[in-house]
């Protein structure tokens, strides 16, 4: 089995008037935990959509474990899980309820759902709250819901788009902790999608930055414990690279295929 | 499925506390402790006394004649039948709407392609009147039963498709994203998206449709059949015998309320994820969400 879980090769996407990823090249290697940063418009949610095959590219090739995630878009039921901005959780249904769904969605044998809805939701912290309605819950709590949707799938890859941006700096700061130790706890492969450079530099043990029109400008590893003044180097390495006149980073963009810089 | 050793103590935004436990509805009872409904019932009673008294009995009948009259046809098999004979008309009638309606406004929210075409078709049959349609049905149908449920069904059928398409069509895209993320089976999307995103629609056509199925098929049963309210109605205003119509017409009035109450209940039964309109959510004290749409915050 390959190291690379997912793969962009020379990828290019164009909708009509708009060249939303171009010669977009990147590997991300099993059980990494990546952010993809940059400002609006860089082409991040493009790329996200690619991984999850909701359309194809244009041009250059997209593997996701060696599939196409287009093409075969059904081989990755179970492999791949969302975790959304809003929660998006179904009205009508309860939290314990919003998980079993993503495991029927999923086509989890049903004898498995209510064990392990009740399992998930209790170790994002909420047990005693299963049979709430959305309504009823908090937005912090609605998107541990989410959470638990995601991983009670047991997916591979865990692909989060903005999840934490739309809640409170100490409940998003919470959660991002969980995700992280929930994705190496469980061996998953994370990749999260993100405007916020303090939420990249948080989660992820690696940084790609994205530009537009929708291109790699570099490719950060973050250090597992790192000191202020890292921190602040790479703070201002990945901010000048975010800059849409900034020169693209030399060389990191081809080590990718092989592992972080 | 792999195990973690995060713990399950109470955590930020896990909110312990934070939203209160789940609130009581209210009981769907608390109408009839209402004292307005008795004082407006009264009022009305007093008024239609008062005008029974300097009014002649084929204008307007007196309250005893008219419970008595009201006693008779609920005491006699042979009356009753006309009054259930009617209901049952309009249940098959709606029945047979809904299921046609339904699957069209599904069909036409499912494909454009179906929309361009049945959507012009169905809206052209809702502008038809009523009379056209009872009219139609005499010439083509000599089976009075046949004519009624053509009747019921041209008529009510395009608040179901529309009020179904509608509701097809207010389906949030973000939850459809969603559940295409997990790759669902057809079915599965049906079942957990579409069919509790449609069904408040489906509840108001119904509650609408009982309405105009109790009006029309008054008016198809005047037309040739034997059985059944309106021809009661029509053997009534030959005679000239108003209380006989008051009374066939409260009872169809009543028999309605009913039904309309039956539906409610199973509305709010249904629909109990629904925040109650007008008071804050139990989480945040923020604005209660829509039916359809989850609200998008933090």
């Amino acid at each position: 089995m390959s190291a690379t879980i997912i793969e962009f090769d020379r990828v290019n996407k164009v909708f009509p008037g708009h060249h939303a990823v171009r010669d977009l090249s990147f590997g991300i290697r099993r059980g990494e935990i990546v952010s993809i940063v940059g400002v609006t418009g860089c082409g991040k949610s493009t790329t996200f959509n690619l991984i999850l095959g909701l359309f194809p590219p244009t041009d250059g090739t997209v593997r996701v474990q060696d599939h196409d995630p287009h093409s075969e878009f059904d081989w990755f039921r179970r492999r791949i899980a969302v975790v959304f901005q809003d929660a998006r959780l179904l009205p009508w249904r309860t939290a314990v309820q919003n998980v079993k769904v993503g495991m029927k969605f999923a086509g989890i044998p049903k004898e498995h759902w209510d064990a392990r809805a009740r399992d998930w939701l209790s170790r994002l912290g909420l047990a005693g709250r299963e049979d709430a309605y959305p309504h009823q819950l908090s937005g912090g709590q609605r998107q541990r819901v989410s959470l638990a949707r995601a991983f009670a799938v047991d997916p591979e890859i865990i692909l989060c788009d903005e999840s934490f941006s739309a809640l409170d700096e100490i409940t998003a700061t919470a959660l991002r902790a969980e995700f992280v130790e929930l994705v190496r706890a469980n061996g998953k492969t994370g990749v999260v999608i993100t405007h916020s450079l303090g939420e990249a530099l948080t989660l992820g043990e690696r940084i790609l930055v994205m530009r537009p029109p929708g291109h790699l400008a570099d490719d950060v590893a973050v250090p597992a414990d790192p000191s202020p003044e890292e921190l602040e180097t790479l703070r201002e390495r990945v901010l000048t690279a975010m800059t849409p006149e900034a020169p693209d980073s030399p060389g990191p963009v081809e080590n990718t295929q092989k592992g972080a810089v | 499925m792999a195990t973690t050793t995060v713990s399950t103590s109470p955590k930020p935004g896990s909110g312990h506390g934070a939203a209160g436990p789940v609130a009581e509805r209210p009981s769907p009872w608390r109408r009839f402790r209402d004292p307005s409904l008795p004082i407006l019932v009264a009022v009305l009673l007093g008024i239609w006394a008062l005008t029974s008294r300097f009014t002649a009995e084929y204008t307007v009948p007196t309250i005893p004649s008219v419970a008595q009259e009201m006693w008779s046809i609920l005491t006699s098999w042979e009356s009753l039948r006309n009054l259930l004979t009617t209901l049952a008309r309009v249940g098959v009638g709606l029945a047979a709407a809904f299921a046609v309606g339904l699957a069209l406004g599904l069909a036409m929210g499912a494909s454009s392609a179906a929309a361009r075409y049945l959507l012009p078709l169905i809206r052209f049959v809702q502008g038809i009147p009523s009379l056209s349609w009872v009219i139609i049905a005499v010439i083509w149908f000599a089976d009075v039963e046949l004519r009624v449920w053509f009747v019921m069904v041209l008529v009510t059928l395009p608040g179901f498709a529309l009020q179904t398409y509608d509701s097809y069509r207010a389906i949030p895209a973000e939850l459809r994203d969603m559940a295409r993320s997990f790759r669902p089976g057809r079915w599965a999307l049906f079942r957990e998206i579409t069919l509790p995103a449609i069904t408040p629609g489906v509840f108001t056509a119904w509650k609408v449709n009982l309405g105009l199925g109790i009006r029309m098929v008054l008016i198809a049963e005047l037309v040739g059949a034997t059985v059944g309210v309106g021809a009661q109605l029509l053997s009534a205003q030959q005679l000239f015998d108003m209380a006989s119509v008051v009374s066939w017409t409260l009872l169809l009035a009543v028999c309605m309320l009913i039904i309309q109450g039956v539906v409610e209940l199973l509305e709010s039964w249904v629909l109990r994820y629904r925040p109650r309109v007008g008071l804050p959510s139990e989480a945040s004290g923020r604005a209660a969400t829509s039916v359809a749409a989850p609200r998008v915050e933090g």
